[in-house]
């Protein structure tokens, strides 16, 4: 299997705590050699409990958080850190957040939100850019009218379509979404969870999704890795993995959730 | 408060305050004298229907001078909350944005010079330099500098965490499109507010120090000079300093009103 992103060893360290100098004379290993690897047109769950390193897995895949060791090779190249990472490979790897309230810029109307990256690389004019946003809008089913409207006018679930929107301007290989529906109401995060295995099939999408909810990654996920403290404790076939743990803190988790959904069993790999 | 009572306060605050830059703009077609011209046949006058204000002890028009003395004593105030704001928030946010050593030392300047006593050490510049109504604005300015500093230093250190912030970063964004796309929006509502409710105190720290001597000089009719030609006269002719005083405390609470007001407009959520 030829993957399309990969992550070999990952090791994140945060100082917790400085003396007067500004030096950290306290650590926190967030992230404790961590390997993962995505096929492409793949959704991989990374599910944890609070606290287990998932965001900063996710984080440090696309650049925002600096690896203490270790590597993230995307199409077989090992990945520079963002700085390094700004020209040539912006837009292929992008995050979507767990919370739509804060990323979304209040200030900016929705039409130069969603084109941001656009905007970024430049050389479109304003009414090209106007045009984008309407169809990546019809994308992820936001209404015309939306675009010339402000952040604060939507419901979390809009919100969240239009980060995906923002996400999917650049035309992204893989998305890292980092609990897409867990500031949603329940009844909300089916659509958006469908919106997104709707796009993937779509645009043949690479996903890293990670939640702590079983039932969300169980969803979107063809693949799950399983973290605790910072390490992966189990990961393999969705199926499986959710029905039939062989780690006992899978089991634990598994168990704590009333019903598990199907797996994604869309045509991947 | 009810919001309201809050929005009529506000709206009260914007016209007194706009009805005071339309003085100060129209004075030589308000005022019914020339504030300079001196008349030794009426010196310290009572109100009357010729001086709507009365006259000083050199004949001049009251009224008059109060009228062109709103030029002054609001170009002072704007002076200084202008040099303040942009000064501070430009500081503010590279000192945020460059971080380490800079940062450090930047916020240590800061708190000195907001641990001082703004108003004698103003006082004490003004005399190094010479008083005058720019050296007032100076000094009153670069001591309004640090809280801008701090607000500006504070917001783009927050704002910089931002998701929206991450998410350029993510999409390549370079630090100048980041800064002048979400921090300097962002920042600049804060910015804002305080400065119109920084106005309120400018103008009485300016037409203060101008009371003491340290910033109009006569001639030149402004209001806290004004004050303090009148106070001599207190006990017999009260007019003389409660006309100007009045202007003062007018424009004080007018532009507090308005800071209040801006601060409600100006929240996205409200818009
Ligand atoms: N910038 C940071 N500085 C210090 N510690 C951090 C930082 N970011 C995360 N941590 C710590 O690293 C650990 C892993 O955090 P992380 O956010 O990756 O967990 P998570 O699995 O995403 O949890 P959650 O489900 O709560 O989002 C936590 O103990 C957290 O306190
Ligand atoms: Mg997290």
């Amino acid at each position: 299997m030829d993957a399309l992103l990969e992550v070999r060893e990952l090791r994140v360290r945060f100082a917790t705590a400085h003396d007067l100098l500004g030096r950290a004379t306290a650590y926190h290993d967030a992230v404790r050699g961590v390997s993962l690897s995505v096929a492409r047109g793949e959704c991989l769950g990374i599910v944890g409990e609070s606290g287990s390193g998932k965001t900063t897995v996710a984080n440090a895949i696309v650049g925002l958080v600096e690896p203490s060791s270790g590597e993230i090779v995307y199409d077989g190249v090992p990945l520079p850190s963002l700085a390094g990472r700004e020209r040539r490979l912006a837009g292929e790897l992008l995050l979507v957040f767990q919370d739509p309230q804060g990323s979304l810029d209040p200030r900016m109307p929705v039409w130069a939100i969603v084109t941001e990256g656009l905007a970024i690389r430049g050389r479109l004019s304003r009414k090209a850019l106007r045009r984008r946003a309407a169809e990546l809008a019809e994308m992820v089913g936001l209404s015309g009218e939306s675009l010339e409207r402000y952040p604060h006018a939507f419901s979390g679930g809009q919100r969240q379509r239009i980060a995906i929107a923002r996400a999917l301007a650049l035309e992204p290989q893989i998305l890292v979404l980092d609990e897409p529906t867990s500031a949603l109401d329940v009844s909300i995060q089916a659509q958006v969870l469908n919106l997104l295995l709707e796009l993937q099939q779509r645009l043949g999408l690479t996903y890293v999704l990670v939640s702590h909810d079983i039932s969300v990654i169980a969803h979107l996920s063809h693949r799950v890795a399983v973290m605790r403290e910072g390490e992966v404790v189990e990961e393999g076939e969705a199926t499986r993995v959710l029905t039939a743990p062989s780690h006992p803190y899978t089991r634990a988790l598994v168990e704590a959730v009333p019903r598990v959904g199907q797996a994604n069993d869309g045509a991947a790999t | 408060m009810n919001v309201l009572v809050r929005h009529r306060l506000a709206a009260a605050g914007a016209s007194i305050v706009g009805v005071l830059v339309l003085v100060a703009l129209f004075a030589p077609l308000l005022a019914t004298y020339d504030p300079n011209g001196v008349n030794p046949a009426h010196i310290l006058e009572a109100p009357s229907k010729a001086h709507w204000a009365g006259t000083d002890e050199l004949g001049r028009d009251l009224y008059s001078r109060v009228v062109w003395g709103a030029r002054p004593s609001l170009a002072v105030a704007f002076g200084i909350v202008s040099l303040a704001a942009v000064g501070g928030t430009i500081l503010g946010c590279l000192s945020g944005l460059i971080g380490g050593i800079v940062d450090t030392l930047v916020m240590r300047v800061v708190e000195v010079v907001m641990a001082l006593p703004g108003l004698v050490i103003a006082l004490a510049l003004v005399a190094a330099l010479g008083p005058s109504l720019l050296n007032l604005t100076l000094a009153l300015g670069l001591l309004g500098i640090p809280f801008y500093t701090r607000l500006a230093r504070g917001q783009t250190l927050a704002l910089r965490e931002r998701a929206y912030v991450k998410a350029a970063r993510t999409m390549g964004a370079s630090t100048p499109f980041v800064v002048f796309r979400h921090i300097i929006p962002n920042l600049l509502s804060s910015v804002v507010v305080v400065a119109s409710l920084g106005l309120s105190g400018a103008i009485l720290a300016g037409s203060g120090l101008s009371f003491i001597g340290l910033g109009a000089q006569p001639p030149l009719a402004e209001w806290g000079a004004l004050v303090n030609a009148g106070r001599q006269y207190i006990l017999d002719q009260w007019w003389y300093a409660l006309v100007p005083g009045a202007a003062i405390l007018l424009a004080a609470v007018a532009f507090n009103l308005l800071g209040d007001g801006v601060r409600d407009l100006i929240d996205p959520r409200t818009r």
